[in-house]
């Protein structure tokens, strides 16, 4: 009987800690102005929420096949949310007129500076890659 | 009264859920750009994860557990097929391909409609070993376009064609400048 009630505790903890990140999350989506931080905001913020949120249900299923399944979400998600996360970012640094100053980063190519600008691309230990496995580094554009 | 308790965390859970997600569709209306939409749809697919996931437990039903995997699953596939196609529009439509020099090629574009000095040139001319691959024409002709209109006092003739006509004339025209 006790232990119900220190699981039920331990559950609501759980869900309360991963409610707290979501609405941090939602609330800096809210606050910033640039798309680029509020993407940083909702990536943390959501990350951490699901994996609170979820550990919280498995705690209350115990150890059975619904607890497997949801730790089967909470893995597909840790993978697949960085994906879309950098897919995002990419479409708002290649489209977005205003972007402000950014940092660029590629491995294999001489160093350059843009005129006032903040491109910078670093060439260490990438001498001896190919091209292309250099320009493939960056992402799946091709 | 243990079964009750449970009831009302979860409960009291998806509530405050509930509003994230309106929350969250306010700033898919607002958000002044497409970038900002899609984050406010990404973030509220998320929360639809874990609202489907707290009404598994809640209904006691376990093949919901299913659904919530397979939301997830839609969900970012559905967030990474608009990016890719909208990222492709949008440079179609500029003419410059998708490539892994688009974000360097954005920079330029930003900075030479930004400052209206002659580094403008230089910074069309040196191009990586990206911009090669979309061709110094393309690079020249959206960085020259904008710098004609920005420096020169043509911007009555510029802005009276319209922009690609206007881009390949003053292209045209510093062909020489560029090619030494």
């Amino acid at each position: 009987m006790v232990g119900e009630w220190i699981r039920f505790f331990a559950v609501a903890g759980l869900l309360l800690v991963g409610m707290f990140f979501e609405v941090l999350a939602v609330f800096g989506v809210q606050k910033f102005k640039k798309a680029l931080n509020r993407m940083h905001a909702a990536a943390m913020g959501d990350t951490l929420g699901v994996l609170f949120i979820f550990l919280g249900l498995m705690v209350m299923r115990g150890f059975t096949m619904d607890s497997l399944k949801l730790f089967l979400v909470i893995l597909f998600f840790w993978m697949a949310s960085p994906v879309s996360g950098h897919m995002i970012s990419r479409l708002e640094a290649m489209t977005n007129p205003n972007l402000g100053e950014i940092s660029v980063i590629r491995m294999g190519e001489k160093a350059e500076d843009a005129a006032g600008g903040t491109e910078a691309e670093e060439t260490e230990a990438s001498e001896k890659e190919s091209p292309e496995s250099a320009n493939r580094k960056g992402g799946c554009a091709e | 009264m243990l079964g009750h308790a449970y009831e009302m965390l979860l409960a009291g859970t998806m509530i405050v859920l509930g509003i994230l997600i309106i929350v969250s569709m306010i700033r898919s209306v607002l958000g002044p750009g497409i970038s900002d939409r899609v984050i406010a749809v990404n973030m509220i697919g998320t929360i639809i994860i874990m609202l489907i996931a707290i009404l598994s437990l809640f209904l006691d039903e376990s093949y919901l557990v299913d659904v919530c995997l397979i939301y997830a699953m839609v969900s970012f596939l559905g967030v990474v097929v608009l990016c890719k196609v909208y990222t492709g529009v949008y440079l179609q439509r500029k003419n410059m391909k998708a490539n892994l020099g688009a974000v360097e090629d954005n920079l330029r574009r930003q900075e030479e409609s930004g400052n209206a000095e002659a580094g403008s040139g230089e910074t069309a001319e040196a191009g990586t070993g990206e911009a090669a691959e979309t061709g110094t024409g393309e690079t020249a002709e959206g960085g020259s376009g904008e710098a004609a209109e920005a420096e020169t006092g043509e911007t009555a003739e510029a802005a009276g064609l319209p922009p690609r006509t206007a881009a390949l004339k003053t292209e045209a025209e510093e062909q020489p400048k560029e090619v030494q």
